[in-house]
């Protein structure tokens, strides 16, 4: 809706115009197109699903439905039929859009980092609900509350907050760290 | 009227300044007429901005284009009933109506919060309007949609037509509700904490409303899908675009709080733990409305460019600061009545949903900021898109629906391995025989597909035999007939089957995304009339084009006559607007729905000979299950929020606390 917010953030507007006009002149996008082979549009439908449209606020060249998107999936269409497989397609839309092009970033350099960040906070945070387990039933033994008292039992859960009450307005002394700490 | 609206927001604004002092003043030094004043001054801030609201819709209503927002939002075209849409249609609109359901729902859950509350109920107030002061002054002095015109133009620019769908009178406004309805949990986790009390006394109201919050939140997305998916016109229904992610997360934590918080209504434990929890879902729901309102990333939904992004970055930190703070002050206080007893418990299965839940969260929080900080950091641009989130979080949401098929099969506290077997073996039995028999007659190859399809097969199973079982015993024990057994059943306990009620939905969501990420099938064709086409095993002839007309517009309706192996089905009609003074073309898919796949045909573009036009062709397998999924988790809401007979019990005050009380007054 605002492409000029967008194209400052993201894009050399001017190569994004080049590409346009290089694009949109090329014979293949003056007529109408004849249907792929149903081998190769399936790989035409997954590129375009894997490709951003460069001015289309996050937006893929399947979902969008503006020019350049179109002069793209074009582009896309061409290649496919001039016998390129999808992996060189794909690079030669790097080489003029530029790595933000890709839908997903590449597994190497830095962009691995992507990758690895959600594997590595789920491990840890596994980590940290093991500990947790462990506190807590370690907790069992040496409380007492757990294991003297069936856990279940009304009247423990019920008086529970009072005698912590009791417990904080004593002085919080028996009962962990005082606030703050 | 816009002297009215003005006015009214700012009595909103002094009403909810002195609500918040008044509040804390009170409950601090147990000053009972400044509590009870408190409480007032929240009631009658929402009526001044409903005062407010109404003064806008009437501007509305009366073409009343000397008011710059109601110039910018409608025209004299615009049909009426899209006022209500065109309300919210940009920053100041939205954020008035952010402030009014805020407001709302303040003074809901005030009411609703039992006098017995004491401190809790004053404190919470406070946070509540603290929050509400904040909204109100961005209103007052960024973005007031009250703002006259030197000169009232002719007649206004009108609304945006992507916003004209019946989509719209939904979506937005459930979305925005929700995202300001966490507030009310958070300020009651806020209010416990302010006010030192460390029973559980809050517990049921915030479930209450993280629930609320939750169904608002997870119906407004859904609603968010269906309209992408109805006139978005690119044949799918849900994006990972930065503005879905940022209404997702917080849902997500939303959904780890309703589940982490039964554990302390039925055990009193993990205090600390939702305590917190409510902290990351609010904060990621004010993630949410700085990336809704602010904008820093690309987004299909930048319909209200603002440059309010500062503003509402600064409100996002100062609330996670606080909020934290607060919760590491006071974390002495928290800690668990009871002990966990066992690894094999039911305790400890809602930990690891929790871990699923908020994992799903971090990734895509991981894949909506990293561009950012690639950018910031190395200059490069780079995108974190569909792919990645779906490889991501495939895996951890297949594996959170296994937990929810074997979850609820656990018990409380403690369970033996063989209790464990014995409750698996005859659902884990039947799950193995589905999905094999799914494998051979649908020749499915693909493993994530055999894995979905097994887990979901697993929750299916796994609750209808619970209820058939409940069922059957009930009917012996009482003699009643078979379904009135089956009401009691689910009345016996109303929190775990509605659970169930939405666990069955996210079944029919699962079998619907697994269906059509997996077996969709897409083909881009040009037709000239009389020309047909086939995808899948429909063939789409394109029978003539319509056009019409209009001020604003031209429309062209395609006809389309179908049939499936030969065999006619009918006739569609799909839908092209070209909008010349917004540059737009809007898309309407004729979709021919069935609980086995979607045809769905976009009418994209018209070739200058008006015969000739693209198309694209799409089957989408198993969407139909998508759009049901959504009234069964209303309904499984509404289940178990349905409030269950009071159970007698008597409540005894601390003397300390009795004066406390008397101090909060009668209701």
């Amino acid at each position: 809706m605002h492409p000029q917010r967008i194209q400052s953030r993201w894009w050399l507007p001017g190569i994004v115009a080049v590409a346009l006009v290089a694009l949109l002149t090329s014979p293949a996008h003056a007529q109408v197109q004849e249907p792929l082979p149903p081998e190769l549009e399936v790989q035409a439908q997954a590129l375009y699903e894997s490709v951003m449209c460069p001015q289309c606020a996050g937006q893929t060249i399947s979902q969008s439905n503006s020019q350049i998107a179109k002069a793209m999936r074009a582009a896309v269409r061409d290649g496919l039929l001039a016998g390129e497989s999808p992996k060189q397609v794909l690079d030669s839309l790097v080489a003029s859009f530029g790595e933000g092009v890709l839908a997903s970033p590449p597994t190497s350099g830095l962009s691995l980092l992507v990758w690895l960040g959600p594997p590595l906070a789920l491990v840890l945070g596994g980590a940290a609900v093991v500990l947790a387990i462990r506190g807590l039933r370690r907790g069992a033994g040496q409380d007492g509350v757990g294991g003297a008292v069936p856990a279940g039992s009304k009247a423990t859960g019920d008086l529970a907050p009072y005698l912590d009450m009791v417990d904080q307005e004593i002085g919080g002394g028996g009962r962990g760290p005082s606030p703050g700490g | 009227m816009a002297d009215l609206g003005t006015a009214t927001i700012t009595v909103a604004l002094a009403l909810a300044a002195y609500g918040c002092v008044a509040s804390f003043v009170g409950a601090n030094g147990r000053q009972a007429a400044l509590v009870v004043s408190g409480r007032r001054a929240n009631y009658m801030a929402t009526l001044a901005l409903g005062v407010a609201v109404l003064a806008l819709v009437t501007a509305f209503l009366s073409n009343d284009f000397s008011i710059r927002y109601v110039a910018e939002h409608s025209n004299l075209a615009m049909p009426r009933i899209y006022t209500w849409v065109a309300f919210y249609a940009g920053n100041e609109g939205s954020l008035l109506f952010v402030a009014f359901a805020l407001s709302s729902m303040a003074s809901l859950s005030i009411v609703m919060t039992p006098s017995r509350a004491g401190t809790l109920r004053a404190y919470t107030n406070g946070v509540l309007m603290l929050i509400l002061t904040f909204f109100v002054v961005v209103l007052l002095v960024l973005a007031n949609p009250f703002v006259e015109l030197v000169a009232a133009p002719f007649d206004g620019i009108g609304i945006n037509p992507l916003l004209t769908h019946p989509g719209m009178f939904v979506h937005p406004p459930m979305l925005m509700t929700g995202l300001v309805a966490i507030t009310v949990p958070f300020a009651l986790g806020m209010g416990t904490l302010l006010s030192g009390r460390i029973d559980d006394e809050w517990v049921d109201s915030a479930r209450v409303w993280g629930l609320v919050a939750w169904a608002l939140l997870g119906t407004g997305l859904l609603l968010g899908a269906w309209w992408a998916y109805t006139i978005l016109g690119w044949g799918g229904y849900w994006a990972w675009d930065p503005v879905e992610n940022a209404a997702f997360m917080p849902w997500l934590a939303l959904t780890a709080f309703i589940h982490s918080i039964m554990v302390q209504k039925r055990r009193g434990m993990f205090r600390m733990w939702n305590i917190a929890l409510i902290n990351i879902a609010y904060s990621l729901g004010a993630f949410g409305i700085f990336i809704n309102r602010g904008g820093p990333v690309p987004s299909v939904h930048s319909f209200g460019a603002s440059t309010l992004g500062w503003v509402f970055l600064t409100f996002l930190g100062v609330a996670t600061l606080a909020s934290f703070g607060l919760f590491f002050y006071r974390l002495a206080v928290l800690r668990s009545t009871h002990a966990l007893e066992s690894t094999l418990s039911r305790e400890a299965a809602f930990l690891v949903n929790n871990l699923l839940l908020l994992g799903i969260a971090f990734a895509t929080m991981w894949g909506v900021v990293f561009p950012l900080i690639s950018e910031l950091t190395t200059g490069r641009t780079i995108t974190v898109g569909e792919p990645f989130f779906n490889q991501v979080n495939g895996p951890m949401m297949l594996a959170l629906i296994f937990l929810m098929g074997v979850g609820p099969l656990l018990p409380w506290r403690t369970a033996t391995w063989a209790t464990v077997r014995r409750a698996l073996v005859v659902p884990v039995a039947i799950t193995l025989a589905i999905t094999a028999a799914v494998a051979v007659v649908f020749e499915v190859r693909i493993v994530a597909v055999l894995v979905g399809t097994a887990v979901c097969t697993l929750v299916a199973v796994s609750v209808l035999r619970e209820w058939v079982r409940g069922t059957i015993a009930r009917h012996r024990a009482s003699g009643a007939a078979y379904p009135l057994a089956f009401a009691a059943l689910i009345a016996s306990n109303r929190p775990r089957y509605g659970g169930y009620v939405v666990h069955l939905a996210i079944v029919m969501l699962a079998f619907g995304i697994i269906g059509s990420t997996f077996y969709g099938t897409t083909r881009d064709v040009f037709m000239r009339v009389g020309d047909s086409a086939t995808v899948g095993v429909y063939t789409v002839e394109f029978a003539a084009v319509e056009t019409s007309t209009f001020a604003d517009r031209t429309e062209r309706e395609a006809v389309l006559r179908i049939s499936r192996d030969g065999e006619p089905l009918g006739t569609m009609r799909a839908w092209n607007g070209v909008y010349p003074s917004f540059q737009m073309v809007s898309t309407r898919a004729a979709i021919r729905s069935t609980p086995v796949d979607d045809l769905y045909v976009i009418f994209s573009e018209v070739q200058p000979d008006g015969q000739t036009a693209a198309f694209r062709l799409l089957v989408n397998p198993m969407v139909w299950w998508i759009w049901v999924a959504g009234p069964f988790v209303i309904l499984g809401t509404v289940i178990a929020l349905w409030p269950a007979r009071q159970r007698a019990v008597a409540y005894v005050e601390l003397p300390e606390r009795a004066g406390a009380r008397l101090a909060e007054g009668a209701p």
